[in-house]
């Protein structure tokens, strides 16, 4: 088992904060890839309505969206209440790509709300040390 | 410090609050038997809230909600708090004496516009992978 608590091995890294995702495309944080082995992306669906949900992560050469392209894309949810997870290694990126974002995309007519979280293992711990300024509170004991 | 196999292999979606409006009844997650796992961690996700919320993990002494009672409560987040994560770590030596079970609670203080969700990743010094475990809702893992 590890050697101390999940919350100083895992980063809160990335998020697309709850909300409903209609038909412009709602992307995460970026994820600077060299600082971490791996990232696990939950997304999440609420109560959608008749349009699938797409999530996917996308890879990019810089944090201005520099080259951005779908690095790894899951089918197209239509269910209600769902879980996606999207399991990226460093070393799956590609050539020349260094940071990643979550991508989520629905239909204009979407009331339905989707979020998602991206938690990493850094290349150096505790990774506590990498999360996100937006969280705020980490409650151990 | 390396891992040697896939985090999500290593870490199962256990318990979920699904992304949606939290008015001033509290809501609470799926029922997680802590005798499955070492540890648990919450990540608990606002939207542009304009309300109080308050995230807090309550225990069990069943998985009927018997017994229930706070087993960890963070500090209550306000109106301006959009956008914000709170985590927080449960270890199953964290319970007291006959509660078994965990699960995830939300409230607002009065009507929220906006959504919130929490999510819930389990490990277990167990056999891996732990995927097998996952909520039956996780529709797709790719990796």
């Amino acid at each position: 088992m590890l050697p101390g608590k999940l919350s100083e091995f895992l980063g809160g890294v990335a998020t697309i904060d709850p909300q409903v995702v209609v038909a412009t495309a709602v992307y995460s944080d970026y994820i600077d890839m060299s600082k971490f082995e791996q990232v696990i992306c939950v997304f999440q669906t609420g109560v959608t309505v008749a349009y699938a949900v797409q999530f996917s992560v996308y890879e990019s050469t810089n944090t201005s969206a520099g080259s951005r392209q779908a690095l790894i894309a899951a089918t197209a949810l239509t269910q209600s209440n769902g879980v996606v997870i999207i399991n990226v290694r460093r070393e799956q990126l590609s050539a020349g790509f260094r940071y990643l974002q979550m991508y989520a995309l629905t239909n204009a007519s979407q009331t339905g709300s989707c979020s998602a979280v991206a938690l990493a293992w850094g290349s150096y711990q505790p990774t506590v040390n990498d999360d996100l300024t937006d969280v705020v509170e980490i409650k151990e004991a | 410090m390396a891992f040697n196999c896939k985090l999500c292999e290593f870490l199962t979606v256990v318990g979920t609050i699904d992304p949606q409006v939290i008015a001033d009844t509290a809501v609470f997650g799926d029922e997680i038997q802590m005798a499955l796992w070492e540890e648990l961690i919450f990540v608990f996700l606002l939207g542009a809230v304009d309300k109080t919320v308050d995230c807090s993990v309550y225990e069990d002494t069943d998985g009927s909600a018997g017994g229930a009672q706070s087993l960890k409560a963070a500090t209550q987040l306000t109106a301006t708090d959009d956008n914000k994560q709170v985590v927080i770590n449960v270890k199953r030596r964290d319970l007291s004496t006959g509660y078994y079970y965990v699960r995830a609670r939300i409230i607002c203080g009065s009507s929220q516009a906006a959504p919130l969700a929490c999510i819930v990743l389990g490990a277990n010094s167990g056999p891996q992978p732990t995927t097998m475990a996952d909520l039956t809702t996780v529709a797709q893992i790719m990796t």
